[in-house]
């Protein structure tokens, strides 16, 4: 890192293979998008390019230090794009049931068709919650870790993730039982 | 263990240290907690599926600019290969003048009966100034003020100067060095024979 600091370009493409993936899926998870993801996984390292010399190692891993960029830049996206989010979220809601009208979506969980709609589960959680699952459950990152990335307590992570997989089987049950009648009619053009 | 308490303590975060003493006797709190291990295995498998996305090559190529740019210290690379461009340049140049030979041997054969003087001019060694090119042709004139030309020596081999007629003794070295004007647009405008 203090080589990378230093403007040593391959220390610093070093340490970006190193870390871009976790970013990037981070970003992935918590937009659903790629380009977005994309963009995040960029803009977190030329911050770091140029805002590198404020990271301190006394007060977190650089792990934290890059999740914590990258969440602040994931939810600038969120809050300019939510009308967009709102519109999709609409059409979510019809997939995934139509996704779950055959099978349980908890046995389906483990077939290529209930990860999809887990995905879109975890996409429409509110996002104090989606972002403590992508962090703790899809990256494995740990309570603690999370806990720097998220800058709040231990405690804090815990309550969000059991509340987060609260709202997860909610999600997923509501799709089990809504009979085929609660399908939104199609919207005609005409 | 009453089911609050048990659900309080966030067993389904606990792993393998989850207490299980409350579900062996409650059946719903069971149902549930089969259903939060089903998710955790869910969650699991989406993970293990995306494992392998990351950011395109793109990413990585744009950082590197980003970094030399800021950093300054890395040199560019038409300033790292100047000798190349040059070569190239050089390449170019004595492919447009033996490309262009047949017509300006015409040209230079009518120009020569229209103006005699044209061989007081071949007897010269060098003409110091900078000549327009193409040469000869009538929208040449006024080529210095027309754009703010770029300047690149090369050397330019002293055949395809005679060919093109340009004032070159046919004797001396088999490369004449040259400093070439370059438009704007890329084409070229000039050219002045060093000497």
């Amino acid at each position: 890192m203090r080589r990378a600091q230093d403007g040593d370009e391959e220390a610093f493409i070093q340490l970006y293979r190193r870390r871009q993936g976790a970013i990037y899926r981070f970003a992935y998870h918590m937009t659903g998008s790629a380009a977005t993801a994309e963009d995040v996984a960029q803009d977190v390292f030329l911050a770091l390019m140029k805002t590198g010399g404020s990271f301190d190692p006394a007060r977190g891993s650089l792990s934290a230090y890059l999740f914590g960029i990258a969440r602040k830049l994931v939810l600038r996206h969120l809050d300019r794009s939510r009308y967009l989010i709102a519109l999709d979220s609409e059409g979510q809601d019809v997939a995934m049931t139509r996704l779950a009208l055959s099978t349980d979506p908890m046995v389906d969980l483990m077939r290529r068709e209930g990860l999809e709609q887990l995905r879109q589960a975890v996409l429409t959680l509110p996002k104090r919650y989606r972002e403590v699952v992508a962090l703790c459950d899809l990256q494995e990152m740990d309570y603690v870790a999370a806990a720097a990335t998220l800058d709040c307590p231990v405690g804090t992570v815990r309550s969000r993730l059991h509340r987060a997989r609260g709202l997860l089987l909610e999600k997923l049950q509501k799709q089990e039982v809504r009979p085929v009648g609660a399908l939104k009619p199609a919207r005609s053009l005409i | 263990m009453t089911c609050d308490e048990f659900w309080n303590q966030m067993p389904e975060l606990a792993g393998a240290a989850a207490p299980l003493d409350h579900v062996q006797q409650c059946p719903s709190c069971a149902q549930l907690f089969e259903r939060q291990r089903a998710l955790s295995a869910g969650l699991r498998r989406m993970a293990r599926e995306l494992e392998p996305r990351e950011a395109p090559p793109a990413v990585e190529a744009r950082l590197r600019n980003a970094l030399r740019v800021q950093t300054g210290g890395t040199p560019r690379p038409l300033r790292r290969y100047w000798w190349a461009w040059a070569s190239a340049a050089a390449l170019i140049v004595a492919a447009f003048f033996l490309t262009l030979e047949p017509r300006m041997e015409r040209n230079r054969l009518a120009d020569s009966r229209l103006r005699p003087a044209q061989s007081d001019l071949e007897s010269a060694d060098f003409d110091p100034d900078f000549i327009p090119l193409p040469f000869g042709a009538a929208d040449s004139a006024g080529w210095e003020t027309a754009d703010d030309p770029d300047l690149v020596q090369v050397e330019v081999p002293r055949s395809a100067l005679i060919a093109l007629g340009l004032p070159v003794t046919e004797t001396g070295a088999p490369r004449v060095e040259a400093v070439l004007a370059l438009g704007s647009d890329g084409t070229l405008r000039g050219i002045e024979l060093v000497q």
